[in-house]
């Protein structure tokens, strides 16, 4: 925490060895974050530093005495949330105006693993978010909602949706 | 929840990246980068550009407009081109100057008829 105060401190006064220690340090976290919703490891990396970006481009107005790596871990999910919704949008639209494809060979049957991959990659960012966070990441239902900026009913709310139409692509009961 | 997706997550809590060594000097070179384009021109979007340089081009012409064209000019060129043949009488007519009493008119137009 005292390292976190005297870090931050520093990085508002322009200090940029400060700047690197804090990139050097949350990283991993980052990274780690960002690897429970995209799967290759350009993505993950551009979108860390993405990140970082906007960390230091609002470092203004990042309190000391605030828990830093969550304001960080908040900024992590919305810019993963903001990604996810820019895809979907972009397939959504390759799927209606972009050209067909006659495939030569039949697509092989996914595995079951592959099964539930591609049915949590259908699932609306909104749904999708909170249940790898629960799931994945192990966030209490109260992580999850100061992460997202939401209710914690809210998050039940979204966490049961989620895994009824998830339940529901997989066809299970 | 179902054991599958159990298995599943628990299989995707191993899947992770991890930064490599020379990812905190891209980083600081991106935000170095950011740093030395933060002249006006650049915080602009590159779309709305041709607008905002028009519009700062109007404001120049209109701003110049105002400093070298005086708004009341104190001869214009009517002025100038019928002031050459105007006699001396009605020079003094118009030159704006407070009109004297009648008959004081009267005695300076003679004599400057007279002249």
């Amino acid at each position: 925490m005292e390292f976190d105060r005297e870090l931050i401190v520093r990085a508002q006064g322009g200090d940029e060895s400060a700047q690197e220690a804090i990139v050097k340090h949350y990283s991993p976290m980052v990274f780690r974050l960002i690897s429970r919703f995209f799967r290759s490891r350009e993505d993950v990396e551009d979108l860390a530093q993405d990140v970082f970006l906007k960390l230091f481009a609002r470092i203004e107005q990042v309190r000391p005495d605030e828990n830093f790596p969550g304001w960080l871990a908040r900024v992590t999910v919305n810019t993963c949330y903001d990604e996810l919704r820019k895809t979907r949008r972009r397939k959504t639209a390759m799927e209606i105006y972009g050209p067909q494809f006659e495939p030569s060979v039949a697509p092989r049957e996914p595995d079951a693993f592959g099964k539930a991959r591609i049915a949590l990659q259908g699932l609306d960012p909104k749904l999708r978010i909170p249940l790898i966070l629960k799931e994945v990441e192990e966030m209490s239902v109260e992580e999850i909602a100061r992460t997202m900026g939401l209710t914690q009913t809210n998050v039940k709310v979204r966490l049961f949706r989620a895994r009824k139409k998830l339940a529901g692509i997989l066809g299970q009961p | 929840m179902n054991p599958s997706l159990k298995d599943f997550f628990n299989e995707e809590k191993k899947r992770v990246f991890t930064p490599d060594p020379y990812f905190q000097t891209r980083v600081m070179a991106r935000i170095r980068e950011g740093q030395s384009q933060t002249d006006i021109w650049a915080v602009i979007p590159g779309s709305t550009r041709p607008v905002f340089g028009l519009a700062l081009m109007l404001l120049l012409v209109f701003v110049a407009l105002e400093i070298y064209v005086p708004q009341i000019p104190e001869r214009g060129f009517i002025t100038a081109l019928l002031e050459s043949e105007q006699t001396p009488a009605e020079a003094f007519l118009l030159s704006g100057d407070d009109i004297p009493a009648d008959q004081e008119l009267l005695n300076q137009l003679m004599g400057v008829e007279e002249r």
